[in-house]
C-alpha cells in the first residue's frame, strides 16, 4: 500500500497515531523506570538511617557483651514492619542480639559480611560495622522485605500499561473527530462556489470552521463576495440617500438651462415659493417676479455675476407668497461650463432661512442689553475658553473683546483661585447655578473683589453647551468688612487685655484679703485678752467706772471683729464661683430659723412659712441671703411685744419672688436706695447693732444667680424683702 | 621398644599408622607441656574480658580538661595493688589511640603513688583498704574501678561483678559526679546504677 | 515616760504666746510644754534633729497646737512635713488660727489636719477653747499606740 494514495483522511489518522504511540511509550518507559530507580534509592536511604540509628545505640550492647540489652535495641525494629531481620555481631563474629529473637539462630548469616547493601531477591541486606568513637566494636546486620513494595511496583507498572491503552483508544477517536476540521470545510468551501456562480447571488456566504488557515481562506472568500454585494448595493443607496437628505433639510433642488434660459425646480422648491406644481411656467423673470421688489436686481446680478466670474451663486432673498406672507429663502449654486469655458446650466439648492433671520435679530437686541451692561458679562465654553466678552468685562479687567476671546478663563483668574474656578466651572456643568465671592486679577495685574454668578448656557435640547460668568465689583463692600474686622479684632484684644488686668487686679484682692483675716484680727484678739486679763487682775479694787471703760473697749473689740468678718465674707462672695446644686429652699428656711434660735429665745415671734419651690442655686450662698434677711427681720421687730415674720412666694410679673415680711420698726422708703449699699445703715448703733454690710453681702448673691431684690417698707409698719433667682418661675 | 622391633617385620603400612599415632602422641604432649607452663603465667579468662572493658570505658568516660597535663598527655589507666590482668591489658591496650590520646599502663604499690591517671583498677589485694583509698581519690577525676564486693557502696565508680556467667557492671554515678566524670548514658544503658546512700539501696 | 512632752505649742506672736500660755495653766495643762517659736524649730523637735536629737520618734507629743502663718516654714508647711512622714504622720496635730480662710481650711483637712480651730476675739471664749482642746486630747481621747510611728 503506497502512502502517497491512501486518501487524506486516512493519513491524517496514522499520523495522529503513530505519533502518539511513540510518544506514550517513551513517557511510561522513562517513567516507570524512574520510579524503580527512586524507590530502590528512598528505601535505601531509610534502610541506613535505621541501621546508623540502631548501631549507634548498640555499641555499649557490643563493648560490654550485654546480649539483654542488645536484644532490647533490636527489638526497636517492630516498628518498621519492612525489617524482616536484624543481627548484631560481636568483634569475634558470634551473634550478641537477632531480631525477630524467636527466629532460629541458623536463618542469620552465619559470619558477618563486608561493609555495605545487596538488593536480592525481594530483599536488601545491609551489614553495618558498629563504631564507638574510631572503635570497632562489632557488625550490624539488617535484611528488609521488599516483596509488598515490589508487589506495588507491578501494580503501577499495570495502570501505566492501562492508562497507555486508553489513551490510544482516546487518541484514535480524536484523531477521527480532528481530521473532519480539516477535510469539511473544504468540502464546503467548493460547495459555496458552486453556488455563487449558479445564482449569482452574493449574500450567501461559506461556513466557516475555526480561525485557521482554512478559516482564513473561508473569510476572505466571504469577503470577496460581501465586496462585490456592498458596491452593487451602494450605487443604488447614494441615490436614494441623497434624495432622502434633500426632503429632511427642506431643500428644494433647481436646474437653470443657461442657453435655453429654462429653469426647472423640483417639487419641494415648489413648497418653498408656497405655490403649486404648474403654476410656474420656468422662466427665469417670473421667478424674479415672485421675489420682493428690493431684492430683484440684487438677485439677478449675483447671477449673472457668478456665470461671469465663475464664482459660486449665494443669494438670500425674500419670496412673496400667494398669501401675501414673506419668506427669507438663501440659494446656493455652481454653474457647470463646456469645454470652451462657457457656462452651460447653473445647478443650485434653496432653503427656507426665515426663522433663522427671524432668530437673529432676537439676537442681536440680546446682545445689545449685554453689551451695556455694568456688569462683566463673559461667556465661556465647557473648556473654559472665553467665547464673549463684553463691554463691561473690557471696562472691569482692561481687556478687549478682542484680546479677551479664545483665551483661557485663567487670563482674570489670579493663580491661587485656580481651582475653585474649576470646581465651579464643573458644577455649572451639572446644571447648577453658582453664586461665590471671589478675587480676579485686571490686565495690569492689580487684584480686586468680586461677586460672581456662573449659570450654564443650553442649546434647545437643554445640553449644557457653555457657562455664563457675570461677575460684579464688590473691592468697596469687601474693604470695608476688612475695616469691621479689624475693628472687632481690636475690641477684642482690648477685652482679652482688660480681663488680664482684672484677674491680676482680683489675685491682688484676694492676696490683701487673706493677709487681713489673719493680721487684722490678731490685735483685735490681743485687745481683748490683754482687757480681760487687767479687769481680772484689779478685780475688786477696780472702779464700776473703769469697769465700764474695759468692758466698752471689748464692746468695741467685738464690733470691729464682726466688721471684719462681715467684711471678709462681703469680698469672698464678690470673687467665689457659685456651685449650683438643687435646693429646696424650705429646707434652708428650717435650718436658719433653728439656727437663729438663741437670738430670739426669750420672745413672741409668730413663724409664718409658705411653702416654697426647690431650684437649682448655690445652697450655702442662698443660706447666707435667709441669714441675712431673717436676722434683720427678727432684730428689726424687737421693740414687738407680739412680732410677725412671713416667708412666702409671690407672683411679680413673669417671675416668682420670694419674699420676707415682718412687722418690725421698718423705715422711710425714702432711704430705700441707700440700703444695699455698704456701710449704709438707717438705723443708729445704740437702737440696732450691726455693721452694714449683710445687706451688700445678700444683693452682691442674688447679683450672682442673675436675680434682683428689692424692699417695701414703711416707718414703723414693717418691710418686706423680695428677691427673685435665675430659673425660679411661678409653678 | 616392642613395637619397633616389630616394625622390622611389619609391613609399610603398619609403619605409617605407627607413625602417624607417635606424631598424636607428640601434639598432645607438646599442647599439654606448653598448656602447663602457659597456666603458670596466664591469665583467667574472666580477667581477659575485663582488661577489655578497662579499655572499653576509656571510650564511655568524658573526663574534665584539666585532667590532663597537656592537649596531648595520655589517659593512663592505673593498676593499684595486684595485677590480675598480666601481659593481657598491656595487649589489648598497646598502639591503641582513644580521643586523640594514647593510653598507658602504669602499676601503683600504694596510693601515694598514685600522681597522673585517669583510670584506676583496684585489685583485690586492697580490699581491706577500699575506704581509705577512695577516700585519697575523691574529688580527683579519676575513674576507680575494682571487683571487690560493696566497692560501689564505699562511694567507688564501677565495680565489675558476675551474673548469668556473665560479666556486668555497677555504677555509683554520684560518686562519678563527684570525681567530675561524664559517663555515657550507653554506658549506663549496660550497667546498674546504685547510690552510695543507703537509703536508695 | 513621765516627763515626756505632752503638747507642742508652735506660736511666734509673743502676745499669742503668752495668752495661750495664761490659758493652758489656768486648765491646768501647764506641764510639760514644749514652745517652737517658728516652721523649722517646730519640725527640728518633731523629727528630733538640731539640738533634739536626744528625743525619740516612739515619744512624740500627745498633740501639736499650729499656728499657720509662721515665719521660716509657715504652718501648712509644717502640717504637710508631719502629715507625709510616716514616723510622724500619727502625731495629732490642731491647726489654731485667727482666720477661717477657706482655702486654708481646704488645704488643712487635705493635708490631713486632726482639728482646724479659729481664734475667738473673745479671750474668755479662747479660754474655754484650750480648756476643752487639753481636755479632749491630754485626758480623753487614745494617744497612738508605738506601732503607729514606724
Amino acid at each position: 500500500m503506497n502512502l502517497r494514495n491512501v486518501p487524506i483522511k486516512r493519513k491524517l489518522v496514522y499520523v495522529i497515531m503513530l505519533t502518539s504511540t511513540v510518544v506514550l511509550l517513551l513517557t511510561s518507559g522513562t517513567l516507570i523506570t524512574y520510579e524503580l530507580f527512586t524507590f530502590h534509592r528512598t528505601i535505601l536511604q531509610n534502610a541506613a538511617t535505621i541501621a546508623q540509628i540502631i548501631a549507634a545505640n548498640s555499641t555499649s550492647a557490643l563493648s560490654f557483651d550485654n546480649e539483654k540489652v542488645g536484644a532490647e535495641i533490636l527489638s526497636k525494629l517492630e516498628a518498621e514492619p519492612s525489617i524482616v531481620m536484624a543481627c548484631l555481631y560481636k568483634k569475634d563474629g558470634s551473634k550478641l542480639a537477632r531480631y525477630p529473637s524467636e527466629q532460629p539462630r541458623s536463618d542469620f548469616p552465619a559470619k558477618p559480611g563486608t561493609e555495605g547493601h545487596r538488593f536480592e531477591k525481594n530483599a536488601l541486606q545491609i551489614f553495618l560495622p558498629v563504631r564507638e568513637g574510631d572503635a570497632w566494636q562489632g557488625t550490624l546486620f539488617l535484611k528488609l522485605d521488599l516483596t509488598p513494595m515490589y508487589s506495588r511496583v507491578v501494580l503501577y507498572g499495570g495502570i501505566v500499561g492501562g492508562v497507555m491503552i486508553g489513551a490510544l483508544l482516546i487518541a484514535l477517536a480524536l484523531s477521527n473527530w480532528l481530521q473532519k476540521g480539516i477535510s469539511e470545510p473544504i468540502l464546503e468551501l467548493a460547495e459555496t462556489a458552486k453556488s455563487v456562480s449558479v445564482n449569482k447571488n452574493y449574500l450567501v456566504r461559506a461556513r466557516k470552521y475555526g480561525t485557521d488557515e482554512l478559516g482564513s481562506f473561508t473569510d476572505s472568500f466571504n469577503h470577496m463576495l460581501m465586496q462585490i454585494h456592498d458596491r452593487d448595493a451602494a450605487l443604488r443607496q447614494s441615490e436614494e440617500r441623497l434624495r432622502l437628505t434633500l426632503e429632511a433639510s427642506e431643500t428644494g433642488t433647481w436646474d437653470w438651462d443657461v442657453q435655453t434660459g429654462f429653469l426647472e425646480w423640483d417639487d419641494f422648491l415648489y413648497k418653498l415659493f408656497g405655490r403649486k406644481r404648474g403654476d410656474f411656467d420656468g422662466r427665469f423673470e417670473t421667478f424674479l417676479g415672485y421675489l420682493h421688489p428690493e431684492d430683484r436686481a440684487a438677485v439677478s446680478r449675483l447671477a449673472n455675476r457668478a456665470l461671469a466670474e465663475k464664482t459660486d451663486f449665494v443669494a438670500e432673498y425674500r419670496v412673496l407668497w400667494p398669501d401675501k406672507s414673506y419668506h427669507y429663502l438663501a440659494s446656493r449654486g455652481n454653474a457647470l461650463y463646456d469645454e470652451r469655458g462657457k457656462a452651460v446650466r447653473l445647478l443650485g439648492v434653496t432653503l427656507d432661512v426665515t426663522e433663522a433671520k427671524e432668530a437673529a435679530e432676537g439676537l442681536s437686541l440680546l446682545a445689545a442689553i449685554v453689551s451695556s451692561s455694568d456688569d462683566a458679562i463673559v461667556g465661556k465654553d465647557l473648556f473654559g475658553t472665553i467665547v464673549s466678552w463684553n463691554v463691561g468685562a473690557e471696562r472691569m479687567f482692561g481687556y478687549t473683546a478682542e484680546e479677551a476671546i479664545g483665551s483661557k478663563s485663567t487670563l482674570i483668574v489670579p493663580q491661587d483661585r485656580y481651582d475653585e474656578e474649576v470646581q465651579a466651572l464643573q458644577r455649572v456643568q451639572q446644571g447648577k447655578i453658582e453664586h461665590f465671592e471671589t478675587r480676579r486679577v485686571r490686565k495690569d495685574g492689580s487684584f480686586f473683589f468680586v461677586s460672581i454668578t456662573f449659570s450654564p448656557i443650553r442649546n434647545a435640547e437643554g445640553a449644557t453647551i457653555g457657562v455664563s460668568a457675570n461677575s460684579r465689583d464688590i473691592s468697596d463692600r469687601i474693604r470695608a468688612e476688612e475695616e469691621i474686622r479689624t475693628l472687632n479684632a481690636e475690641l477684642e484684644e482690648r477685652v482679652i487685655q482688660r480681663t488680664a488686668e482684672l484677674a491680676a487686679t482680683n489675685q491682688e484682692l484676694e492676696a490683701f484679703t487673706y493677709s487681713v483675716s489673719h493680721d487684722l484680727r490678731a490685735p483685735l484678739r490681743h485687745i481683748d485678752a490683754f482687757a480681760q486679763l487687767l479687769e481680772d487682775e484689779l478685780k475688786e479694787t477696780i472702779s464700776s467706772g473703769n469697769r465700764r471703760y474695759i468692758e466698752r473697749i471689748r464692746r468695741g473689740v467685738q464690733n470691729m471683729g464682726q466688721l471684719v468678718d462681715d467684711l471678709l465674707n462681703l469680698s469672698r462672695v464678690g470673687r467665689v464661683e457659685i456651685a449650683r446644686d438643687e435646693t429646696d429652699l424650705n429646707s434652708v428656711v428650717e435650718e436658719v430659723v433653728a439656727d437663729l434660735k438663741p437670738e430670739y429665745e426669750s420672745r413672741e415671734i409668730n413663724w409664718s412659712i409658705e411653702a416654697l419651690p426647690s431650684l437649682k442655686c448655690d445652697p450655702g450662698l442662698i443660706k447666707q441671703v435667709f441669714i441675712n434677711l431673717l436676722s434683720n427681720a427678727v432684730k428689726y421687730t424687737r421693740t414687738r411685744p407680739k412680732a410677725v415674720i412671713e416667708i412666702g412666694q409671690k407672683r411679680v410679673g413673669r417671675e416668682l419672688a420670694i419674699f420676707i415680711r415682718d412687722n418690725g420698726v421698718g423705715f422711710n422708703m425714702k432711704y430705700a436706695d441707700k440700703l444695699f449699699g455698704v456701710f449704709q445703715r438707717l438705723h443708729r448703733a445704740e437702737d440696732f447693732e450691726g455693721t452694714g454690710v449683710g445687706l451688700a453681702t445678700v444683693q452682691r448673691i442674688i447679683q450672682l444667680h442673675e436675680g434682683r431684690i428689692w424692699v417695701e417698707a414703711e416707718l414703723d409698719k414693717g418691710a418686706t424683702f423680695y428677691f427673685t433667682l435665675k430659673g425660679m418661675h411661678p409653678l | 621398644m616392642v613395637v619397633l622391633k616389630q616394625s622390622n617385620r611389619l609391613d609399610l603400612r603398619q609403619l605409617q599408622i605407627t607413625i602417624l599415632y607417635w606424631r598424636i602422641l607428640m601434639v598432645v604432649l607438646l599442647w599439654m607441656g606448653f598448656g602447663a607452663t602457659a597456666r603458670a603465667q596466664e591469665t583467667a579468662p574472666e580477667y581477659k574480658i575485663k582488661a577489655v572493658y578497662l579499655y572499653n570505658f576509656v571510650q564511655y568516660v568524658n573526663w574534665p580538661s584539666n585532667a590532663f597535663v597537656e592537649a596531648r598527655s595520655p589517659i593512663v589507666i592505673g593498676i593499684l595493688g595486684n595485677d590480675p590482668f598480666g601481659k593481657t591489658l598491656n595487649e589489648t591496650v598497646e598502639g591503641e589511640v582513644v580521643k586523640n590520646r594514647k593510653l598507658e599502663i602504669r602499676y601503683f604499690k600504694s596510693v601515694n603513688e598514685i600522681k597522673d591517671c585517669h583510670v584506676l583498677f583496684v585489685g583485690a589485694s586492697e580490699k581491706d583498704r577500699v575506704r581509705s583509698i577512695l577516700a585519697a581519690m575523691k574529688e580527683r577525676s579519676i575513674l576507680t574501678v575494682s571487683d571487690i564486693d560493696n566497692f560501689t557502696l564505699q562511694g567507688g565508680i564501677i565495680r565489675f561483678f558476675t551474673a548469668d556467667n556473665k560479666i556486668r557492671l555497677r555504677i555509683n554515678l554520684e560518686a562519678a559526679k563527684t570525681a567530675n566524670l561524664g559517663i555515657s548514658s550507653k554506658l549506663l544503658q549496660v550497667a546498674v546504677v546504685v547510690s552510695t546512700d543507703p537509703s536508695l539501696q | 515616760m513621765n516627763n515626756a512632752i505632752e503638747i507642742l505649742l508652735v506660736e511666734d506672736n509673743p502676745d499669742d504666746l503668752e495668752l495661750a500660755l495664761f490659758a493652758l495653766k489656768k486648765n491646768n495643762f501647764a506641764n510639760r510644754i514644749h514652745v517652737a517659736r517658728d516652721g523649722e524649730e517646730a519640725l527640728d523637735f518633731l523629727f528630733c534633729r538640731n539640738g533634739h536629737d536626744g528625743r525619740s520618734f516612739e515619744n512624740p507629743p500627745r498633740v501639736v497646737l499650729l499656728d499657720l502663718k509662721l515665719p521660716k516654714v509657715d504652718g501648712l508647711e509644717v502640717l504637710r512635713a508631719i502629715k507625709q512622714d510616716p514616723r510622724t504622720k500619727a502625731v495629732p496635730v490642731v491647726v489654731m488660727t485667727s482666720s477661717k480662710q477657706q482655702r486654708d481650711m481646704v488645704e488643712g483637712y487635705q493635708l490631713g489636719v486632726n482639728s482646724y480651730i479659729q481664734k475667738p476675739i473673745d479671750f474668755a471664749e479662747f479660754r474655754e477653747i484650750i480648756g476643752q482642746l487639753g481636755y479632749y486630747w491630754l485626758v480623753i481621747n487614745q494617744a497612738p499606740p508605738p506601732d503607729a510611728f514606724k
